[in-house]
């Protein structure tokens, strides 16, 4: 590992160790204010730490290869003093800002492809929007169960998946024939043209039905999914797969995001400096990946969100409070 | 990508809309997030409050607060906290300004899948965006 990631990981875990140690004493804060005690903790200092953490949490989601998405949710709802319905809320601006800034060049460059995305993101968003609805409807120790266990399922997929970079599909299915999902790219590595085409649509539609029901609910990224779906199970090539991802979730979230909008739990003092801590750590992070190794990394980070999980999950249960 | 392979008509479509309307509203976010902080405008709930209520479930949150839901923050937007919604709200209707654009070049291609499709989709997100499927009032 580098030094200078070196130096990021450690700055990160001594932020996010000194926050928890800080929420639970915001904890025993809340219950003074209740009692009419003012606040030990300006405002202001909120958003800054709050940028500052998102920043590196940014960083480290591009150098291990995970979406920020998918870090946001259960590591901020485990460090900071928010109510998880705002987490969440954040946490698919956060998932819906990185999709927004990644997706036309991946569009342009024919590594998305649009009618691969639509037909998923039609499932996907409609049932993004009914998973929000419970999601907001829901105790919240049932939701914060719910995703502990999630996140715990995403790390093992995230352990255990396997990848391939050109799935061999001998014959297109009926359905992705009538749609014309199929396509052509550059594949720069081989310098040559990959074609490419689907099979196993049905199945893969009907998948998506719990993807964006569990990425409305959890206000999770979704790619975790999306990829493996698109890439083992319908056999689009990795770099395709991963490319229409990234511009699915810009569709799902949005859908999702109109729910957390409307029933208020968007409190932009929360979102606006995730949104742009995340922003400029993934853009930072993109130049350290160039020096970093990332293997490394990814399991640091691996670790840190399962930690995360099984907070979620002990917290639900109400053994860990 | 080789010169020659070119992503469909749509496609470069989609993706020119969804940057100038994506970098469009991350923009707004970012000068009317400044704005509500720096407190130019008065805002409806004070942001000192803000933290010592954000612990709270979204639905007690309002009860104590009153911010507003669904669309009742357009007519305050003379107040900073509201106008820090316009950016919000221009990223969740990316999308759908995106299909609104496309679908005119699948209906002229006679992709009728496609055509029914991208129509479900913007129904889909409209009834989203107004809160009759997604319980704001």
């Amino acid at each position: 590992m580098s030094r200078r990631l070196r130096i990021l990981l450690s700055a990160f875990i001594v932020i996010a160790a000194t926050l928890f140690l800080g929420s639970i004493g915001y904890c025993e804060e809340t219950a003074a204010v209740a009692a009419g005690q003012g606040s030990a903790v300006a405002w202001w200092m909120w958003p800054i730490i709050l940028f500052v953490f998102t920043f590196f949490l940014g960083i480290l989601a591009v150098v291990a290869g995970v979406g920020g998405g998918v870090l946001f949710v259960p590591i901020v709802s485990s460090f900071f003093p928010f109510n998880l319905d705002f987490v969440r809320g954040a946490g698919l601006l956060v998932a819906l800002s990185g999709a927004l800034s990644a997706g036309p060049g991946l569009l342009r460059r024919g590594l998305a492809n649009l009618r691969l995305a639509l037909p998923m993101a039609l499932i996907a968003s409609t049932f993004s929007i009914f998973g929000a609805m419970v999601g907001l409807a829901l105790p919240t120790n049932v939701v914060q169960a719910a995703l502990g266990g999630t996140i715990i399922m995403i790390v093992i997929i995230m352990a255990t998946a396997r990848r391939s970079d050109f799935p061999d599909v001998k014959k297109a299915d009926t359905l992705s024939s009538v749609l014309r999902i199929s396509g052509i790219y550059y594949e720069e590595s081989q310098g040559k043209e990959i074609n490419w085409q689907i099979h196993r649509t049905p199945l893969g539609l009907s998948l998506f039905i719990l993807i964006g029901f569990m990425a409305g609910m959890f206000g999770l990224g979704a790619g975790w999914a999306n990829v493996p779906v698109l890439n083992l199970l319908l056999g689009a090539p990795l770099k395709i797969s991963v490319a229409t991802s990234v511009f699915l979730l810009s569709i799902t979230d949005s859908a999702a995001a109109w729910v957390y909008v409307n029933k208020g739990a968007v409190l932009p003092l929360i979102a606006v400096p995730s949104v742009a801590g995340m922003m400029l750590g993934t853009r930072i992070g993109v130049r350290v990946l160039a020096k970093a190794k990332p293997k490394a990394v990814k399991w640091i980070v691996v670790s840190i969100l399962f930690l995360a999980g099984l907070r979620a999950l002990l917290k639900g249960l109400g053994i860990w409070r | 990508m080789s010169n020659k392979i070119k992503p469909s008509e749509e496609q470069l479509e989609y993706a020119t809309i969804l940057q100038k309307v994506g970098l469009g509203g991350l923009g707004i976010l970012i000068v009317s997030f400044i704005v509500y902080v720096f407190e130019v405008l008065p805002t409806t709930i004070p942001i000192n409050e803000i933290p010592r209520l954000w612990g709270l479930r979204v639905d007690e949150f309002i009860e104590k607060t009153g911010m507003p839901t669904g669309w009742h923050w357009v007519p305050l937007l003379h107040n900073g906290d509201m106008v820090s919604f316009l950016g919000i709200v221009i990223l969740a209707a990316a999308s759908l300004i995106c299909f609104l654009a496309i679908l005119p070049t699948f209906i002229k291609k006679k992709d009728t899948p496609f055509v029914v499709i991208v129509a479900i989709q913007i129904i889909i997100l409209l009834l989203a965006a107004s809160g009759i499927i997604s319980g704001g009032d």
